[in-house]
Order: C-alpha cells, then sequence, then structure tokens
C-alpha cells in the first residue's frame, strides 16, 4: 500500500520540479506587471589634498541624483520603461595643472561655484519574442549648457534550445554644448557638438544550470569637439584651452563569468574587460562580485573592481613646451592611473516590494594630482502591482 | 461570466487530433488559441523525434560518441521525472525503450523474430544513462531516448497553464485524449469527458463530467495487431521487448495534472500483467475497462 502511494508522492514531486524548471525554461519575461522604481544617490568626491592644491577650493563634487522609473506593459510581448533622473551638481572642479617648486605637479581648482542641474528622460521599448528579443531606447538630457539626444537599439537571438544568445546594439547620439563664459578664459568656445557611434556584438552562452558565460566587442566612434571647454592646460607659464583630437575611436573587449554556487546559496560574478582607443590609451578592468542569498529575503552584495589604464599620449599635467600637434589635455581622466572600488549592497524582497542600499568607496592611484576619489551612498525601493 | 463567446480550434499536433475549447471575450479568443497552439508547437519542436532540430534528435544522435549533450532546465526537468517514472515503476517505464519500435510494425501483422528484438535489448536501460545538469550523454551507439511516452501529458498541462495564465477560467484542453478542463463551462456544468469504448473507435462508453483537473487513458487499442486472437498492443515491456498483455483494455485515470494522470494511466497498464490491483492502491480516481469491457472504477462517489 505504502509502495504505490509513494509513487504517486515521488511523481507529484518530480513533476512539480518540472513545472518549476519549465517556468525557467519559457518565462515570459514580461511579467504584464507595472512597476515603479526610486532610487537616490548621493556623490561626494574626497577633498583635494593640501600638498597637492595649488589654488582653489579644496572640496570638489557633490551630485544629488534622484531617478524614478516605471514598467508600463504595452502588449502581451512588449513593455515601455520610462526614467526620469534629476540631478544637482554644487562644488568645484580641477581646472589645470601647474608645477610646484620641484617640478611636482600641483592642481589649481575653480572656486566652490559651480550649482547646476540635469535633467534626464530615458524611453526603452522592450519587445520579447520566442527566439529574440530588442530594445529600442530614445534618451535626452539637458543642463543648462548641454544637452544630449541618443538613440539605441540592441536586440538578443537565442538559439540551441535558449542555452546560447547572440547579443548586438548599436547606438548613436549627439551631444551639444554651449559653455558659460568666463573673462579669466578668453577664448573659451560658444558651441560646439559632437557625434557618437557605437555598437557591440556578444555572445552568451549557458554552461550548466549554474554557469553563464559570455564574451563581448565593442566600439565606439566619436567625432566633432571632444575637448573639454572648462578644463585649461599650462603651457610654459601661460594657461591655454584643453585641446583634444576630434575625433576618437575606441575598441573593448569583455568577458563574463557567472557561477551559481548552490552548496552557498550563492553566485559569483566575474568580469574581465580590456579597451584600447586610438588616443593610445589602453585600460583593463576586472570586477569580482559575490550575490549572497540570506534568509527571510535578504540579499548581500559585496564586490570590488580593480581599473588600471595608460595615458592618453598628448596628456601631460602641464606642457614646459609646444606640441607640434597642437593637442594639449591635463584632464586626470587622460592621466595613467589605478582604481580601487569597493561596495557594499543589500536588498531586501518583500512580497511585490523591494528595498535597496549600498555604500562604494571609489580610490584612485597615479602622479596626476588631481586624482578622484569618491563616497557613493545608494538608497531605492521599488514594487511592482 | 457575462460577454463570453465560445471559441474552439482542431488540428493535429504530437501525432494526433487536438481540440482547445475556451470561453473568452469576442476579441481576446483567436490570439489566445493562437498562443496555446505555439506552447504546443514549441514543445513539439522541441521533442519530437522525427524532426532533426530537436534536442531528442541531438541526444540519440550523439548515442555513443561520448558527448555530453547540453540540455536545458526544462529538459533536465523531463529527464528527472523520467528517472522517477522509472524508478516508480521498477524499470517497466523507460523512456530508452522505443528502439523497440525497430522490431514492431503493428501494421504488418508479423511477428517480429525473436534475434531482432533481442538485438534491440541492449539498447534498453536508462539506468546506464549519464545524465546532469551539465547535459545527457547515451553510452551505446543505437540507443535512443523517446519522450513520447508523457511529453503529449505534459503538452496539455503547459497549455492549460498558459491559457489560465491570460485569464481564461473556462476551457478544455484535448491533446489526442489527454484532457485537461480549466474550470466548469460558464453555466457552471461540468464538461462531459467521454471514455473511449475499446473496441469500438468513435464510441463513447461512457462520460465523466469534470469541472477540474485532467484525465488520461491508456488503451491497447491505440496500436496493435491480432495474430491468432492474441493481441499484441503498443505498450512494451522494456525486459522481454514484447507487449504487456493486461487484463485491462484501457485504463484511465483523474489527477490535478495530465501528466500525473498519462503517467498512472501508463503505469497501470504496464503493470497490470503481474499486478492487476496496482492502481487500487496509489489514491488517485481510476476508471479500468476489462477485456470483457466490465467497468471497474472507484468513482462511483463522483
Amino acid at each position: 500500500m505504502n509502495q504505490n502511494t509513494t509513487a504517486l508522492g515521488s511523481l507529484c514531486a518530480a513533476a512539480a520540479l518540472l513545472n518549476s524548471l519549465a517556468g525557467q525554461a519559457n518565462a515570459n519575461p514580461l511579467t504584464q506587471e507595472y512597476s515603479l522604481d526610486y532610487l537616490t544617490n548621493v556623490y561626494q568626491e574626497g577633498d583635494i589634498p593640501q600638498d597637492k592644491l595649488a589654488t582653489g577650493s579644496e572640496s570638489r563634487y557633490t551630485i544629488n541624483t534622484h531617478l524614478l522609473m516605471g514598467v508600463v506593459p504595452l502588449t502581451e510581448d512588449s513593455q515601455l520603461t520610462i526614467t526620469g533622473l534629476h540631478e544637482s551638481m554644487t562644488g568645484a572642479s580641477p581646472w589645470y595643472v601647474v608645477p610646484g617648486d620641484e617640478g611636482e605637479p600641483a592642481q589649481v581648482m575653480s572656486n566652490a561655484t559651480i550649482d547646476e542641474a540635469r535633467n534626464q528622460i530615458d524611453l526603452d521599448l522592450y519587445t520579447y519574442h520566442d527566439r529574440s528579443e530588442s530594445t529600442l531606447s530614445l534618451s535626452y538630457s539637458k543642463e543648462n549648457d548641454y544637452d544630449s539626444v541618443g538613440f539605441g537599439y540592441s536586440g538578443a537571438w537565442r538559439f540551441n534550445n535558449d542555452l546560447t544568445s547572440i547579443n548586438f546594439g548599436l547606438n548613436a547620439g549627439q551631444d551639444n554644448i554651449h559653455p558659460t563664459q568666463d573673462d579669466r578664459f578668453p577664448g573659451r568656445v560658444r558651441s560646439e557638438a559632437q557625434n557618437r557611434l557605437g555598437g557591440f556584438v556578444g555572445v552568451s552562452h549557458i554552461m550548466t544550470k549554474n554557469r553563464l558565460v559570455g564574451l563581448s566587442l565593442g566600439t565606439s566612434n566619436q567625432v566633432g569637439y571632444l575637448s573639454d571647454p572648462y578644463k585649461q592646460v599650462w603651457i610654459d607659464g601661460s594657461v591655454a584651452p584643453d585641446a583634444r583630437p576630434d575625433r576618437k575611436s575606441l575598441t573593448s573587449l569583455s568577458l563574463m563569468w557567472r557561477e551559481y554556487l548552490p552548496a552557498y546559496n550563492a553566485a559569483l560574478h566575474t568580469d574581465l574587460a580590456a579597451y584600447q582607443d586610438n588616443w593610445t590609451t589602453t585600460a583593463a578592468s576586472l570586477n569580482l562580485a559575490w550575490h549572497q542569498n540570506l534568509p527571510y529575503n535578504w540579499q548581500l552584495v559585496p564586490s570590488m573592481r580593480v581599473y588600471h589604464q595608460t595615458e592618453a599620449a598628448f596628456y601631460s599635467p602641464y606642457y614646459e613646451t609646444t606640441r607640434s600637434d597642437g593637442y594639449y589635455s591635463s584632464d586626470y581622466r587622460l592621466s595613467e592611473f589605478t582604481a580601487f572600488s569597493g561596495k557594499l549592497k543589500a536588498v531586501w524582497n518583500w512580497s511585490s516590494f523591494q528595498v535597496k542600499g549600498s555604500y562604494e568607496y571609489y580610490g584612485t592611484q597615479g602622479e596626476h594630482p588631481g586624482l578622484v576619489s569618491y563616497s557613493l551612498y545608494s538608497f531605492g525601493m521599488g514594487a511592482t502591482f | 461570466m457575462n460577454g463570453t463567446h465560445l471559441h474552439s480550434v482542431k488540428f493535429r499536433a504530437m501525432g494526433s487530433p487536438c481540440e482547445l475549447i475556451i470561453h473568452t471575450s469576442q476579441d481576446a479568443g483567436p490570439e489566445l488559441l493562437q498562443l496555446a497552439r505555439d506552447r504546443l508547437t514549441q514543445l513539439e519542436q522541441k521533442y519530437s523525434r522525427y524532426r532533426p532540430d530537436s534536442i531528442t534528435t541531438r541526444i540519440n544522435a550523439a548515442a555513443g560518441t561520448g558527448e555530453t549533450v547540453p540540455i536545458d532546465q526544462e529538459t533536465l526537468g523531463l529527464l528527472h521525472y523520467a528517472d522517477s517514472l522509472h524508478t516508480q515503476s521498477k524499470g517497466l517505464f523507460d523512456i530508452t525503450s522505443g528502439v523497440l519500435r525497430r522490431a514492431w510494425d503493428f501494421r504488418s501483422a508479423r511477428l517480429p523474430e525473436p534475434k531482432s528484438i533481442e538485438a534491440l535489448l541492449p539498447s534498453i536501460g536508462w539506468r546506464r544513462v549519464t545524465w546532469s545538469q551539465a547535459g545527457i550523454s547515451l553510452p551505446t551507439p543505437g540507443m535512443e531516448l523517446d519522450f513520447g511516452g508523457f511529453v503529449k501529458e505534459y503538452a496539455a498541462d503547459q497549455v492549460a497553464q498558459r491559457l489560465r495564465d491570460s485569464g481564461v477560467e473556462h476551457g478544455l484542453v484535448n491533446l489526442g485524449g489527454d484532457i485537461v478542463v480549466i474550470g466548469p463551462q460558464p453555466d457552471g456544468q461540468p464538461w462531459r469527458v467521454g471514455i473511449r469504448h475499446p473496441r469500438q473507435a468513435d464510441t463513447a462508453l461512457l462520460k465523466l463530467p469534470m469541472t477540474h483537473g485532467a484525465i488520461a487513458t491508456s488503451g491497447d487499442y491505440e496500436r496493435f495487431m491480432l495474430i491468432d486472437g492474441v493481441r499484441y498492443c503498443h505498450l512494451l515491456n522494456p525486459f522481454t521487448g514484447f507487449p504487456v498483455h493486461s487484463p485491462f483494455a484501457s485504463a484511465t485515470v483523474i489527477a490535478d495534472q495530465c501528466l500525473i494522470a498519462g503517467s498512472f494511466s501508463s503505469l497501470t497498464m504496464l503493470t497490470a500483467e503481474t499486478d492487476p490491483d496496482w492502481i487500487t492502491r496509489v489514491g488517485l480516481p481510476y476508471l479500468l475497462i476489462d477485456q470483457s469491457m466490465q467497468v471497474l472504477s472507484n468513482m462511483e462517489s463522483r
């Protein structure tokens, strides 16, 4: 008697497992649910050390961000995501670098007079099909001296029983800048534009139930005004505008490895990336994140990132002689440096609500006196209904 | 429900006549039926052994090569289910036993040579198959998997679930006699599901009222041949390679899921040769029709 009731129990359990797996295999990613998420960030740059400051404000940028995102199902296989973002920035930014008493580079900062706001809206139309998915994106961003419009298309095509996916995308955009004029820096450009065109192609493959690997190749081209109108350079005692080539091409390669470890109820996300551009900057990064599932619907995600880049061909903290090609930039973002960051994120899900918070510290090492460190505090909550 | 309309479609899929019936709004009906058929087509393409691009064909093509064919989550779930079926039936339900089809041609009206069956028996044996979430590998050339023993019942559940998820509250999914009922009819009346007379095609021996759940029947009439008055049916014993001689002409089982109903109706037929009371100890509603067309059932109270 017991034997056959065991048969029923055993097969019902196997059928229940099958149903849950079938759900994963065929889950229509569009849940037909509305969702609303709110996220706020405080980005706080560390003060510039006194021994690296020539003149100007010690304190740097603080940026407060508020983001609201809503997902609206349109049809059974499509949904629209609308994201609105408001950022307010205050603080000072690096202007240029001068040689110190012993030739060591020292940063000249703006005074803490910058007080700006930026607003952005993004629309993403996502459609899902049995074998493919695609996203059409439109983006518009506006601040007092700058506006930007972007367009993107990305898609994925799944095959091999949905185990393998080819991913691809194209994006294009135009940025227009109308810099605030400053009598101290005559010759600052009045109105400039740059165009962007990029694309990527990649493949991801589910190797086992617990392992996902991927590879992606990307390229991007920027043409137009690529200098920073608010940055200057010191050339043999004179100050001149930042002047970069009007074309930048870059290629990137990234590798992804996701491993779910059932014994720990956790997943390790590993990402490696390499990057090279025609300004001779090469860069590489390693990102490790441990997604630990915990009781009571908690998840903790500690992560770390290491990044290194070489300097651009025409970069120098300051210039003792003029360059024949006329290109100058002392922007710390074009210098050689190594950056480390550590982050801890906590997520709590309850029914259809989610609350999350994170803290990240980012630090840099390199020769440039204006290299940045920052703390990023983030808090968000969301609901589906 | 006000404003609902009857929408139905008949078609052939998975080698069987199929019918979908739903009551829903005038506009949504055709789209919902198509949605359901899309899921069925997806499963048929994925598991049919007749399609060169199916996972079944790929697994079978790699038999004996040492290659581990990667599988997705759904296939892993089906293999796990097949494994449970094998265990619970003490090996009588074996998804590697489909190779016997090569020896048994039920249209030929001739018994196969014993030698041809003996030659196939080494290719049968689920326990020798290596499988895990990483993939599956059949150990010997010529070995074959056949999901046909339960994928139609699984498909009926999946199609019904897709309709339920889309808001259908009154409907019926019939895939070649594997039936899932989605709620009662809109007026609250049960659906009346016919149980086929095992010896008279197109005749219902009786009708069962159903408002929910699933019903499946396994019979010795599906594919068979009569030789010297002996009925040889498609239900093959994987240990002997010969059809089971069940005291039942058909076994019908009702369960919440068609997959469960179908598995127990098949197991009832397979085990009945040695243990005709097997199904009476399972705890599911059953209806058996014996070779003299007598009905045995625990469903009087239904």
